[in-house]
C-alpha cells in the first residue's frame, strides 16, 4: 500500500454511506463461496499484515477477525492487553507505536474507551478498523447484521426494526441504528427509560418505553442485558426487566426475525424458546462475521482511486460541517451604562475607575468616572466598588447535556458561567450519548440556541480532520 | 472518439465457438473426465455456449463452472478502480479432471495465472487447458493457449473489446484504438 493512501472503518456515522455498505455486503457474498471450498483461502492479501489489538475480552469478534485475515492469506499478529507490557503500564499510544514497527497494513482495535480507534488511526500508519470502542461504535457488527438481514429478507428499504434492551451501554445499538437507517429501514429503540439514552431520537429513530407495539416490527433485535449493570441504579432487578422487556414466545410473532449480537443471556433478554426457534438468525450472524470481516479488510486495501474518491467525499462532508462554532440563545443586544466601575484591561494597561458605555452589545466608550451622560434606552448599572474586566473563555466545561442533566445542563452551566465572567464556553463530549456524530452535535447546537445563556460550543469525540467544535 | 474496427461478427463468433468445441472434444479422449470453467464475466458467457455445443457433440452431461479471479490478482495495489466481484461457482469435484478454462481475450496471461491458482484451491485436476476467443499477444508470462478462436496482432495502444449478446446486447469482437495512451 502506498504511503498516505489510507482508509479507515472506525464508525458507521462517518465511514459508511449506503454505497459502501452495499459494496461490503456484496463482497461478503462473494467470500461466502470461498468458505465452502475445500481450500478456504484466497491470496488476495498475501504479504500484508493485520494486527489485532484487543484491550477487551472478545471471543467471536477477535476470532472472526483473525480467521478473516488468514483466509485472505494475510499475516496476523494478535495482541491482547493481558499478558503484555500493558500490565507493566504501557499506554495505548506507546503500544501502538511499538507494534507499528511490524508495519501492519490494517489494525483492528477493540478497547473500552470511546474514540480510541480514531486515536490509533492518528498514531499508526495503518488502516484502522474499529472492533468496538467503549460505548461508542462497533461498525463491523452493524455490517454483519445488515449482511445477515439482506440475505434473509432482501432489501431493508421500508423494514421496521426494533432494537430492544440496554441501548444506553450498547455500541452495537448505536452502530446498528445508523447502518439500518442508511439501508432504508426505520428503527425503533425500546427499553426501560433508565437504559435509553436521552436524545437518542436525534439519530432519527423512534423511542418506546414498552413492548406493547412490538408486533409492528419486521425484525426484533435484542441487546445483551449486562449483568454488571444490576449493581448500578439502572434496574430494580433482572426479574423485573425480564417481565417487562424479555422477548419471548408470547411477544414475538412467528413472521418476525429475531437477532442478537451475542452472547445471549437465556431467560433474561430472550427466552430459551425464541433463541432456538427458526426465526432466530443468531447463528447466521456469527457465521456472517468472518465473510463480512474478509470483505472489510479486502475493501480497505483496494485500489488507490477509490481512496481518493473517498477522500473527496470526506473533504466535502467536512466543508458542510463548517458552521459558526459558538451558538447561544437569541437575545436583544445589551445597551448599558456602567458608572464608576474599576476597569481592568491588561491590553491597554487600564487599572482605574471608569464609566463604560455599551451600545447594541458593543463597548462604545470608556471614559473618566462621571463624564458619560445618561441617555434614554440605556440600562444603568452602578459600578461603584466593583471590578469590570474582559470576559474569560473556558474551553473545558462540563455542561452534561445530553444525558446527565441531573448534574448540570446547558441552561444552568451557561448561566453559572455568565455570572462568573465567562463570555464563551466549550463543552466536553463526556455525555450520554457521547457527542460523536453529526446528528447529536446538531441536536446539541439546536438546544444551545434555545437554552445557552452565553455562546457555547460542543467538542466532539472524534479524530482530527474534522472541526473539533461546531 | 476512439477509432474502432469490428474483426469478428455474430456469425464469425458462432463458427469459431463451434470449431473450438470440436477441438476440445477431439483432443480429450476421456469425455467423462472433461469439465469446462469460464472466467468472469465474458469468459463465463462464452463457456456456457461452448458447454452447450460440447454436450451436444458428446451427447452426455459435462460439468460447467465459472470463476471470479479478483481475489487472486497480483495487482491489488495498482488497480485504479474497485472491481465488481462476482461469486465463483465450481460445484463439482475437480480431482483427476481435465479442466478447460475459457476466457474471451488472452493478453498478458496474468488473468489465466490467477485462474489457475484459483482452480487449485478447489481441488487437483489432472490437467488444465486454455481456450480463448481472441489471442492478442503481449504475453508477460510463459503461457500458451490450447484453443484459439482468432489471433489478433495488436499494439498495446489498442484494446480488444469482446461483446456478447447476454451482457452487451450484441455479438462482436472489435479492436478499439485508445486515444492518449502511450504505445
Amino acid at each position: 500500500m502506498s504511503a498516505g493512501a489510507r482508509r479507515h472503518l472506525t464508525s458507521v456515522e462517518r465511514d459508511l454511506d449506503r454505497a459502501r455498505i452495499e459494496r461490503i455486503v456484496s463482497l461478503a457474498g462473494s467470500f461466502e463461496e470461498v468458505a465452502h471450498r475445500e481450500i478456504k483461502k484466497v491470496p488476495a492479501l498475501r504479504g500484508r499484515t493485520v494486527l489485532n489489538l484487543f484491550y477487551e475480552a472478545s471471543t467471536r469478534t477477535r476470532s472472526s477477525f483473525e480467521l478473516a485475515a488468514k483466509r485472505l492469506s494475510a499475516d496476523v499478529v494478535n495482541f491482547a492487553a493481558s499478558g503484555s507490557s500493558v500490565e507493566k503500564g504501557e499506554s495505548l499510544k506507546d503500544t501502538v507505536l511499538t507494534l507499528s514497527a511490524h508495519k501492519p497494513d490494517v489494525v483492528c482495535v477493540r478497547t473500552p474507551w470511546a474514540g480510541a480507534a480514531d486515536l490509533v488511526a492518528q498514531w499508526s500508519g495503518a488502516s484502522v478498523v474499529n472492533a468496538g470502542d467503549g460505548k461508542h461504535e462497533h461498525p463491523t457488527q452493524a455490517l454483519l447484521d445488515v449482511y445477515t438481514l439482506v440475505r434473509k429478507i432482501g432489501a431493508l428499504d421500508g423494514a421496521s426494526i426494533w432494537i430492544v434492551g440496554d441501548v444506553l451501554h450498547s455500541r452495537v445499538a448505536r452502530s446498528n441504528i445508523l447502518a439500518f437507517q442508511r439501508m432504508g429501514a426505520s428503527v425503533t429503540v425500546a427499553g426501560p427509560p433508565t437504559l435509553i439514552p436521552r436524545g437518542i431520537e436525534h439519530l432519527g429513530c423512534a423511542v418506546r418505553y414498552d413492548l406493547d407495539d412490538l408486533r409492528d416490527a419486521d425484525v426484533v433485535y435484542a441487546l445483551r442485558m449486562q449483568n454488571e449493570r444490576i449493581d448500578q441504579p439502572y434496574l430494580p432487578s433482572l426479574r423485573e426487566y425480564a417481565a417487562r422487556f424479555q422477548v419471548n414466545g408470547r411477544r414475538l410473532h412467528p413472521r418476525q426475525i429475531l437477532m442478537h449480537p451475542g452472547p445471549v443471556n437465556r431467560g433474561i433478554e430472550l427466552s430459551g424458546e425464541v433463541v432456538d426457534s427458526p426465526q432466530a438468525v443468531i447463528t447466521a450472524q456469527v457465521e456472517g462475521g468472518v465473510v463480512v470481516r474478509m470483505a472489510v479488510l479486502y475493501e480497505l486495501l483496494e485500489g488507490a482511486r477509490a481512496i481518493r474518491r473517498h477522500r473527496r467525499r470526506q473533504a466535502g462532508a467536512a466543508a458542510r460541517m463548517s458552521a459558526p462554532p459558538l451558538v447561544h440563545r437569541a437575545s436583544p443586544p445589551a445597551s448599558v451604562l456602567v458608572r464608576r466601575a474599576h476597569v481592568l484591561d491588561p491590553r491597554t494597561g487600564t487599572d482605574a475607575p471608569h464609566d463604560v458605555l455599551v451600545r447594541d452589545g458593543v463597548v462604545a466608550e470608556i471614559a473618566p468616572p462621571g463624564s458619560l451622560r445618561e441617555q434614554a434606552g440605556l440600562e444603568k448599572v452602578d459600578g461603584e466598588g466593583r471590578h469590570l474586566l474582559p470576559a474569560f473563555v473556558d474551553p473545558h466545561v462540563h455542561l452534561r447535556t445530553p444525558g446527565q442533566e441531573h448534574k448540570e445542563d446547558l441552561d444552568t452551566g451557561t448561566r453559572g458561567g455568565g455570572r462568573r465572567g465567562f463570555c464563551a464556553v466549550i463543552a466536553m463530549p463526556n455525555t450520554d450519548p457521547v457527542v460523536d456524530s453529526a446528528p447529536i452535535l446538531r441536536a446539541l447546537r439546536d438546544a444551545a440556541t434555545r437554552e445557552a445563556r452565553i455562546p457555547s460550543a460542543s467538542r466532539r469525540a472524534s479524530r482530527s480532520g474534522w472541526p473539533a467544535s461546531g | 472518439m476512439d477509432a474502432e474496427k469490428v474483426v469478428l461478427d455474430r456469425d464469425d463468433i458462432r463458427r469459431t465457438l463451434v470449431r473450438i468445441a470440436h477441438e476440445i472434444v477431439e483432443k480429450n479422449a476421456e469425455p467423462e473426465r472433461l469439465a469446462l470453467v469460464g472466467i468472469h464475466r465474458r469468459g463465463a458467457v462464452l463457456a456456457q455456449r461452448v458447454h452447450r455445443l460440447v454436450e451436444e457433440l458428446l451427447d452426455r452431461e459435462v460439468p460447467l463452472g465459472d470463476l471470479d479471479i479478483s481475489f487472486y490478482r497480483d495487482d491489488l495495489a495498482h488497480r485504479s478502480e474497485q472491481p465488481v466481484v462476482h461469486a465463483s461457482h465450481v460445484g463439482f469435484p475437480l480431482d483427476g479432471m481435465t479442466v478447460v478454462l475459457i476466457d474471451d481475450v488472452l493478453y498478458t496471461g496474468r488473468t489465466v495465472r490467477a485462474a489457475i491458482d484459483a482452480i487449485f484451491d478447489y481441488g487437483r485436476p489432472a490437467r488444465i487447458q486454455l481456450a480463448v476467443l481472441a489471442d492478442r499477444g503481449h504475453r508477460e508470462l510463459p503461457l500458451r493457449p490450447d484453443y484459439v478462436g482468432k489471433n489478433l496482432p495488436t499494439s498495446r495502444r489498442e484494446r480488444v473489446s469482446v461483446r456478447v449478446e447476454e451482457l452487451d446486447g450484441t455479438d462482436e469482437v472489435a479492436i478499439v484504438e485508445m486515444e492518449g495512451v502511450p504505445a
